[in-house]
């Protein structure tokens, strides 16, 4: 090529210069962009670079690269990258294979290198014979062109230098109408894939064709992977994949339980997370060095990468947001082998166009959906009203809901005048709230009104209390506004009729005296009826100031009844309280308790349900049954009923008893009157007498023992000759023992060194001796032995008083001491006793800290004897310590 | 034949009728105490069969039916209705009297008072006497003194009336 054939010399010249470069460069524009698209942008580079070596006399080869300005994070300089590259000469040395090292280079020479032109010999001294020409539009590098000339020493002349100025900026020109052209190209593709994939999906049924949509993309842009993830609970989920494993990927993880999804991404994880927390599309190559110089994200290679047939995808990455407003609904994501063309400005662009029309699509319609579904709801009424005439509101939409509780259907409703829903006077209510609403809606575009209550009109004229709450929001885009009011409305008549009946369950409660009450973690009543007020003596106001600790008597105490109630699963029925009223008094409750918890199992209360029992308890003390469980109203009654006829049968028995030896006394009396006894006779007479009134002075006194044992008074004690009352007792019983040839046997030296001297009450002790040894007389056989002994036992010191008599059956012996009752052999035997002596000897021993039982012993001959052993506490046996008023006690209770 | 002339007595709590005993003592008779039904039944045979006599039977209403050595020898079982049968000893002893039709003269001393007992009285004739008598007509007196006067030689007999 020579300077003649191919250069104009002088304005004329130039001009020819610039018209025959545009027409050029205008013919390649034009043929090629009716060309396929793959590669088309290289294709337009090649044919600029011929153009230029066609017009470049001196240009041997001409090279040109188009520049990608990348700009992605405030904190970092632009990056320019390299977009594409076209030379016309396909053997070119210098810039092949691989160009890149070399146009880095370039770049780094700095802001000169963008603008104007120079030789490059210094950069590349083996290449002294290029030079450079920078294409820029504004600040902004879009090209460069690189020329090789045979000749380097005198190129450019003068005149080339100016053309080679006019030039750059008709190259750039050119350069960004292919660049337009490739996005251009990309729009058309994509309003045809979009088209297919609307007509395929049916968003009524949900039935979005998201994986032809992927494959569409794959072939379109030339990736091998496509993805598309839309976000799940602030998580990217995969939706549709070109991935050759995707179907595995993601049918494994169930979604009820709770494994982890592997396919997922999390907002700033790795690359296609940064996508989703910036909100940005992401063009870039996948190396790790690249990755942290552009975007700073330290990362070791993708987190999981696409598949095709030859294996993971790995090299480009161009990821896009799916947008709807500010919002990010799910990221696609493309990829590309590092061996194929580099993503373009043009693709990425576009792709971001194509992200946000399905952002709108997809985001939208789940929002949509989800309207719907709340506006199916019938539990709530919910209805938009706008106003088209002076006030006049007009229902607009209504869903079943409100139709319900308006007794009508939503095509009635739709139309009606929204006043006319309400109850009368109900509207006039709201009216100044709803106003206040209307106008903080016409300053900020929206106004609320919380829940109220408040009453519609059916369409059969009944009015149903309801629930309301109202939203207005403004539509400014038209003028002058419009306001829509959207009512909510819930019906409350189920409540109001709960609450009713709530109120009269409470009074019923509080008419039958059980009450109720509800109380928080901390003790606090939260709720109470009249009947707890009565019982505990504390007002609905004193439970404002007092816990209801204040109740128990102990610290401590609740929280061992909350202990109990927890080991119960929750709920204690029927248990019984010692609890105090406000002032102190101490009463019974049988009470229902349960805690309550919340959704998430912790406890937050206990409710209860109780009544004074503690008349009750009190009878059943004098009842003599246990205190630890309260009886039914029926075993209450059969229980005095027994002792009623107890207490007869004592009185009868007792008075039959009296009245032996009382005739006893008569008829020896009678004897000595009417001569039958001398009064010396009579004298010898007398011990007989005497023990037939100690007889009747110890059935009365078992009277009198038993009314001071049930009525709990208090008894003192005091220093008792245990071994001295013994034996004086003994005495009392001759008359007995001779009549019934019965011998009273006392082991003297165990007594005297075991049960000396004890604390207790002398004449209770004295009426213990006095019915075990009246007792031993009675169902002793004739002409046997009574041994009285005292000794070391287990658990204190012992009297024991034996005697052989009729074996008693092991089941009667638990029963011996319970008042009421003799065993059938006893009864048999002298059916005239009164079964009270050893229930007595039981509770003033019980006084005393003693036990009793009855043991039998099998001796000699196989005679079996009863042994009723009597054990005392050793510390009853030692001096007393301070004053006598410490050795104090009282019957139970 | 000895001369003696005994008085039989069906009761278990000897000590409460002590006086009678000096009573009877007193008027000469020989006492036979019983403390049980079984062998009370005994001895009305042995006197249906005349190999025993008695002059007068005395007995008490409420006695056990078998000895306690004897309940222990035969494990017998006590239950409800053996004690329901001590109640009525007397009762039952009478009857067996009037079936075996003997000539003997019997009264009942008892503290009880109720309807079975006076039915029983006035069924068979044989007098029921209170231990502590309101009046005359509810003492044994006048029943010792028709059946049971002073023997000849007894204490009675030789000392002045004190009327």
């Amino acid at each position: 090529m020579t300077p003649e054939s191919g250069v104009q010399v002088g304005s004329q010249g130039q001009a020819s210069f610039l018209l025959r470069t545009t027409l050029l460069l205008s013919e390649v524009l034009n043929r090629h962009l009716a060309e396929p698209r793959a590669q088309r942008l290289k294709g337009f580079l090649e044919q600029f670079a011929k153009v230029i070596v066609e017009v470049l006399p001196s240009a041997s080869t001409a090279t040109l690269v188009a520049w990608d300005s990348v700009n992605l994070d405030e904190d970092i300089d632009d990056v320019l990258e390299p977009l594409a590259m076209g030379s016309s000469d396909a053997t070119e040395k210098i810039l092949t294979p691989d160009p890149w090292p070399f146009l880095e280079r370039f770049l780094a020479l700095g802001p000169g290198s963008k603008t104007g032109w120079f030789t490059i010999n210094n950069l590349v001294p083996e290449h002294p014979e290029l030079i450079a020409l920078s294409l820029t539009h504004g600040e902004q590098l879009v090209g460069t062109l690189l020329i090789q000339c045979d000749d380097c020493a005198t190129f450019p002349r003068f005149d080339e230098s100016r053309q080679l100025s006019q030039l750059a900026p008709l190259l750039t020109a050119n350069l960004q109408a292919a660049i337009r052209a490739e996005s251009w190209g990309r729009l058309q593709q994509i309003d045809e894939v979009m088209r297919e994939f609307f007509a395929d999906s049916n968003p009524q049924e949900s039935q979005w064709n998201l994986q032809n949509l992927v494959r569409a993309l794959s072939a379109m842009y030339q990736a091998e992977g496509v993805t598309l993830f839309l976000v799940e609970q602030d998580v990217l989920m995969p939706a549709a994949s070109t991935d050759t494993h995707f179907e595995d990927r993601t049918h494994l993880e169930s979604p009820v339980d709770d494994s982890p999804q592997t396919f997922t991404y999390r907002r700033g994880e790795g690359l296609t997370g940064w996508v989703f927390e910036r909100g940005r599309s992401l063009r870039i190559r996948d190396e790790d060095k690249i990755i942290m110089q552009r975007i700073g994200l330290e990362r070791h290679g993708p987190t999981h990468v696409d598949h095709d047939g030859s294996g993971p995808i790995i090299g480009q990455f161009l990821g896009a947001p799916l947008r709807l407003g500010t919002e990010v609904v799910g990221v696609l994501r493309l990829s590309r082998r590092s061996d194929l063309e580099r993503f373009t400005y043009a693709e990425e662009k576009t792709l971001q166009y194509l992200a946000d029309l399905l952002g709108s699509a997809l985001g939208n319609w789940k929002k949509l959906h989800l309207a719907e579904a709340i506006l199916d709801s019938i539990s709530e009424g919910i209805a938009v009203s706008q106003r088209v005439e002076k006030g006049k509101d007009t229902i607009v939409s209504a869903n079943p809901g409100i139709a319900r509780l308006l007794g009508s259907t939503t095509d009635q409703v739709e139309g009606m005048n929204a006043r006319k829903a309400y109850a009368p006077g109900e509207y006039e209510e709201l009216f100044p709230k709803l106003s206040e609403a209307k106008k903080k809606a016409h300053r900020t575009g929206r106004g609320e009104v919380q829940a109220e209550q408040s009453s519609l009109q059916r369409a059969d004229g009944t009015i149903v209390p309801v629930m309301i709450s109202f939203r207005i929001q403004t539509k400014s885009l038209v003028k002058p506004p419009v306001y829509s009011t959207i009512a909510i409305a819930r019906d409350l008549s189920e409540q109001a009729e709960l609450a009713d009946r709530y109120r009269r369950l409470r009074e019923f409660l509080d008419a039958i005296d059980v009450a109720y009450f509800r109380a928080d973690t901390q003790a606090w009543t939260l709720d109470a009826n009249d009947a707890d007020f009565r019982i505990t003596g504390y007002s609905k106001e004193n439970w404002q100031t007092h816990r209801r600790t204040a109740l128990y008597r102990e610290v401590g105490e609740r929280e061992r009844l909350l202990e109990r109630i927890r080991g119960e699963g929750g709920t204690l029925k029927r248990h019984l309280l010692k609890l105090q009223r406000k002032g102190g008094e101490v009463f019974w409750a049988e009470v229902d308790l349960r805690l309550i918890y919340d959704a998430t199992g912790r406890e937050v209360e206990l409710e209860g349900f109780y009544r004074d029992v503690t008349a009750q308890m009190s009878l059943q003390g004098f009842l003599n049954d246990n205190e630890e469980r309260l009886l039914s109203h029926t075993k209450l009654f059969e229980r005095l009923k027994e002792t009623a006829e107890l207490q007869i049968d004592y009185l009868s028995s007792i008075g039959h008893q009296i009245q032996a030896p009382l005739g006893f006394l008569l008829g020896t009396l009678d004897n000595l009157e009417n001569g039958t006894l001398t009064h010396f006779e009579f004298r010898h007479k007398i011990p007989s007498l005497r023990g037939q009134l100690l007889t009747c002075s110890h059935l009365v006194r078992n009277l009198s023992y038993m009314d001071m044992v049930l009525r709990r008074e208090a008894i003192r004690f005091q220093q008792v000759r245990l071994r001295r009352l013994i034996e004086d007792t003994c005495e009392d019983f001759a008359t007995a023992q001779e009549a019934k040839k019965i011998r009273l046997k006392l082991d003297r030296k165990g007594l005297k060194e075991h049960l000396e001297v004890t604390f207790g009450h002398k004449e209770l002790l004295r009426q213990v001796l006095v019915n075990l040894i009246d007792n031993a007389i009675k169902y002793s056989l004739p002409h046997t032995a009574i041994e009285i002994r005292g000794e070391q036992v287990e658990g204190g010191r012992g009297l024991l008083i034996s005697n052989r008599g009729i074996p008693i059956h092991p089941r009667d012996r638990r029963h011996l001491f319970t008042r009421g009752f003799r065993a059938v052999s006893a009864r048999a035997l002298v059916p005239h006793g009164t079964g009270l002596g050893l229930w007595l000897v039981r509770e003033i021993l019980e006084l005393h800290r003693s036990t009793i039982e009855l043991v039998e012993e099998t001796r000699e001959q196989n005679h079996v004897w009863n042994v009723f052993r009597v054990t005392f506490p050793e510390d009853l046996f030692l001096p007393p310590k301070s004053s006598p008023d410490e050795h104090k006690s009282k019957a139970k209770g | 034949m000895s001369t003696e002339q005994y008085v039989l007595i069906i009761d278990d709590q000897v000590g409460e009728i002590l006086w009678l005993l000096d009573l009877l003592a007193h008027r000469g008779y020989e006492v036979h105490v019983v403390d049980n039904e079984k062998d009370g039944n005994a001895i009305l045979d042995a006197i249906h069969r005349d190999e025993t006599s008695y002059v007068a039977a005395i007995f008490d209403v409420m006695v056990s039916t078998l000895s306690i050595e004897e309940i222990i020898e035969t494990q017998t079982k006590l239950d409800d209705q053996f004690f329901e049968d001590s109640k009525d000893t007397g009762i039952r002893l009478c009857h067996r009297v009037r079936e075996l039709g003997l000539n003997l003269p019997v009264a009942c001393l008892t503290v009880r008072e109720d309807d079975d007992i006076q039915e029983m009285s006035a069924n068979l004739e044989i007098p029921v006497y209170h231990r502590i008598p309101k009046d005359e007509s509810q003492s044994i007196q006048g029943f010792l003194d028709e059946h049971l006067p002073p023997l000849p030689d007894s204490k009675a007999a030789r000392a002045p009336s004190t009327d």
